[in-house]
């Protein structure tokens, strides 16, 4: 028996020592096709100090596909980074924002808001913290464990979030781990959507529940008037947009303009600009897919409204 | 809780760890525990423990009312009536009353609400394995157990709770009274067991899963190079996929010194399908047809005419109780069952011919040419059966075959241009060292094999295991495909 116990113990620490070497490979590979992953964008970042942050779900995504992001530096004489990411709710921006603040700073956050993150779960701490998707290529942070740990105790996100990215096990086992870090949606960014009802109605249905559950709505508005305290506390300055969309797919939204007014109202009380863009540059072919804009839509959205915002604020 | 999940090492190695430490006579409480825990730990409602407390009551009532009964005949079939008609009316019940319902409304044009009962995870399993006990007592194989915590155990042990094997109480019962002692050999073939099952699950099953869904999700639009690289893909899905948890059950069995039994022997090497069925899958299953439906409609005794019968009906039955196997509750399984049922016509049909042919020509007897040709057309006999079973309605089944038989002079053409995708590569080699890992052991025993292999070799052999776990496996994504029944 104690014998047993022995090899036993003698295999496991065989066993430990080749998954170190395996953890370590995956590090590297981490680094040699990391890209678009925001935990390793934070780490992998060119400057200390950025003018904008842009925070918020898939519609932001844009702002930084191709050579937009150039284009929107180029054009507002700032430096900007993206950490949006689709479907990204208030608690994973408040989790993304805090990682960026422990190495970097910010003179200003953009938010890119929409209303349906404050409707579920599914956009927050549910399914989206919990995505092990998000830490295949997050590159190994003393940083950013501690911080997932401390969202584990304070917020109740699942541990296994935390002991997965600590152990590597969610890099080790990634099957994409030789596949280039871009946003799929990357790819569609040139091309021109073709309404159809059919689709839209999908994509209403996908991100919007049938009913609002209001408890959750309120929670969600407190976690998102506590980031805006937060960073304002940081001496950071916020502001909102909305983003364009089509005409028939925002009358589909249900219950917008009563989530606007709320919005608007929590925004006033924190001083907060707040700038509605979501019924200009909204013609049928300056979109990709039912609610994204392409490049043409982003160039008209950049020209004539979102230059002169990020300007107006950088200083 | 899944056998694929961290939780349930976890789980495992705790309950384990506490078997050897607690006095052999609370070892049967703690297993009842943590097996009921394990159980109601799957969704924590209450019918699905509410229904196995029901079945395993009943069971072992009715077993002790049939041992009293002594030589009263009218008692002991009456306690027999009870029980088996309990059991199997609560998984008929529970298993059909929707589609019953459903069927009825169509064929009456009736529109009489469904109950919308949902099948309680492990209830087939287990169903089978307290009527096969009342049956054992009734026929004097065994004695009936007066140890209702004992008995309990039996029926919800967790390792065999959701999907078998389905254990036959003269055999698991014994083992319980015994005392254990922790046993390095076995151990060490548990372990084993456990990453060959988790391979088979991990690794090979959940990485073609999506692919096969994929095409039977619209067998009509898919491409025919996808849906016949679907068909054999679900053929080691659903091998891959039970077998995988058989071999997990039974090795976290063996860990604590109990065998349970073996329910698969490399049945895609069988060379015919009497062979597949009657010796290498889901034996547990069609060893409880043949002792308790076959043999007593009168098996192959009952003259000709009998004999030919009796096959269908085990073969038709067995796809009822198929029915509702994750693919929904429909006719496609009564098709499956009775195709089947025809292979053991042919096969049963054909035996006097197969023995007059090789004692005219001894050179054919055991050819191992032969025998590859046997084993590959048996293979593609199951294969076509496996379509039926995978179906969503018998429509979908005849678009595949349509849809591949149209276009079958098109197919080299499109095989050259076909995406072979990484993913897919990948999948045929582990398809590929699956098939030769099972002619090594056809041949002999890999783990007879390995305990003869130097102890690096054997460890290197259960890194390799236990880190393509790790680096290709696909954790968390699916349950096993015979839990949903």
């Amino acid at each position: 028996m104690k014998n047993f116990g022995i090899r036993v113990l003698l295999f496991t620490v065989i066993g430990l020592i080749l998954y170190a070497g395996v953890y370590w490979w995956s590090e590297t590979l981490v680094y040699k096709y990391g890209e678009e992953n925001r935990f390793f964008k934070v780490k992998d970042a060119d400057f200390i100090e950025y003018d904008y942050v842009i925070l918020g779900s898939s519609h932001a995504m844009p702002f930084t596909f191709k050579d937009m992001k150039e284009q929107i530096q180029q054009k507002t004489d700032t430096k900007i980074i993206n950490l949006s990411m689709p479907g990204a709710g208030v608690v994973l921006n408040r989790l993304i924002i805090e990682y960026f603040l422990t190495r970097h700073k910010t003179k200003n956050i953009l938010y890119v808001l929409d209303s349906f993150i404050f409707y579920s779960r599914m956009w927050n701490e549910g399914e989206r913290i919990e995505d092990v998707d998000l830490y295949r290529r997050a590159p190994f942070d003393p940083v950013l464990a501690r911080l997932l740990l401390s969202y584990s105790v304070k917020r109740g996100v699942n541990i296994k979030v935390a002991l997965n990215y600590i152990s590597g096990f969610v890099k080790i086992n990634n099957h994409d781990r030789f596949k280039p870090d871009i946003p799929e949606d990357e790819e569609s960014f040139e091309k021109n959507y073709e309404p159809t009802e059919r689709v839209d109605k999908e994509r209403i249905d996908y991100l919007y529940p049938e009913e609002v559950n209001k408890d959750l709505f309120n929670k969600y508005i407190q976690e998102f008037i506590q980031m805006i305290e937060y960073l304002q506390s940081e001496k950071i300055e916020v502001m909102v947009i909305k983003t364009p969309l089509r005409k028939e797919f925002y009358e589909l939204i249900p219950n917008e303009e009563r989530f606007n007014n709320e919005i608007k109202e929590v925004l006033d009380k924190y001083d907060v600009a707040f700038y509605d863009f979501t019924l200009v540059c909204n013609k049928e072919e300056y979109f990709y897919n039912p609610d994204h804009l392409n490049r043409e839509g982003m160039l008209c959205f950049l020209e004539n409204h979102l230059k002169e915002v990020l300007i107006n604020h950088r200083d | 809780m899944l056998f694929n999940s961290f939780s349930f090492l976890l789980f495992l190695g705790v309950v384990v760890v506490l078997f050897f430490i607690i006095p052999h006579k609370y070892r049967w409480t703690w297993l009842l525990i943590a097996s009921l825990y394990f159980y109601i730990s799957w969704s924590w409602k209450l019918l699905p423990p509410l229904l196995l407390v029901i079945s395993t009551l009943v069971a072992y009532f009715c077993g002790l009312g049939i041992k009293h009964a002594d030589e009263d005949q009218g008692r002991k079939k009456l306690f027999l009536g009870i029980g088996c008609l309990i059991n199997l009316g609560l998984l008929a019940v529970f298993k059909f009353a929707d589609f019953a319902v459903e069927q009825l409304n169509s064929a009456l044009n009736t529109s009489i609400p469904q109950p919308d009962l949902f099948l309680p995870v492990g209830l087939s399993f287990y169903i089978f394995m307290t009527v096969t006990y009342i049956v054992d007592v009734y026929r004097k194989d065994m004695e009936a157990e007066p140890h209702l915590g004992r008995f309990g155990l039996y029926v919800s042990y967790f390792p065999k709770i959701f999907a078998g094997p389905i254990e036959r109480a003269r055999t698991f019962l014994p083992q319980l009274r015994e005392k254990i002692h922790f046993d390095q050999e076995k151990a060490s073939m548990g372990f084993y067991l456990i990453l060959l099952g988790l391979f088979k699950k991990v690794v090979i099953a959940d990485r073609i899963a999506p692919f096969v869904d994929n095409v039977f999700s619209k067998p009509a639009y898919a491409p025919p190079i996808d849906i016949i690289i679907g068909i054999y893909f679900f053929a080691f899905q659903i091998y891959c996929d039970f077998s995988g948890y058989t071999d997990i059950a039974r090795g976290a069995a063996k860990l604590m010194g109990f065998e349970l039994m073996e329910n698969f022997r490399r049945p895609y090497l069988s060379k015919s399908p009497s062979e597949f069925w009657a010796k290498r899958w889901h034996i547990s299953l069609a060893s409880w047809f043949r002792d308790y439906l076959y043999i007593p409609l009168g098996g192959s005794r009952a003259g000709v005419p009998r004999h030919y019968a009796n096959l269908m009906i085990v073969f038709v039955i067995s796809g009822l109780w198929h029915a509702g196997l994750g693919y929904g509750v429909n006719w496609t399984f009564m098709i499956w069952g009775a195709l089947n049922g025809f292979y053991q016509w042919v096969s049963v049909g054909s035996s006097p011919l197969w023995k007059k042919i090789g004692n005219t020509v001894p050179f054919l007897k055991d050819n191992p040419v032969i025998n590859i040709i046997r084993s590959l057309f048996t293979f593609h006999l199951i294969l076509f059966s496996w379509i039926f079973f995978r179906v969503n309605s018998i429509e979908d089944g005849f678009n595949m075959l349509s849809n591949i038989s149209k276009r079958a002079k098109l197919i080299p053409r499109l095989l050259k241009f076909y995406n072979f995708t990484p993913e897919l590569l990948i999948s045929f080699a582990l398809i590929g060292i699956l098939i030769i890992f099972e002619i090594i052991d056809e041949r002999k025993s890999v783990w007879e094999r390995l305990k003869t292999k130097p102890l690096a070799v054997r460890w290197a052999f259960h890194y390799v295991l236990i880190f393509s776990l790790i680096i290709l496996g696909k954790w968390g994504v699916q349950q096993f495909i015979y839990m949903q029944f």
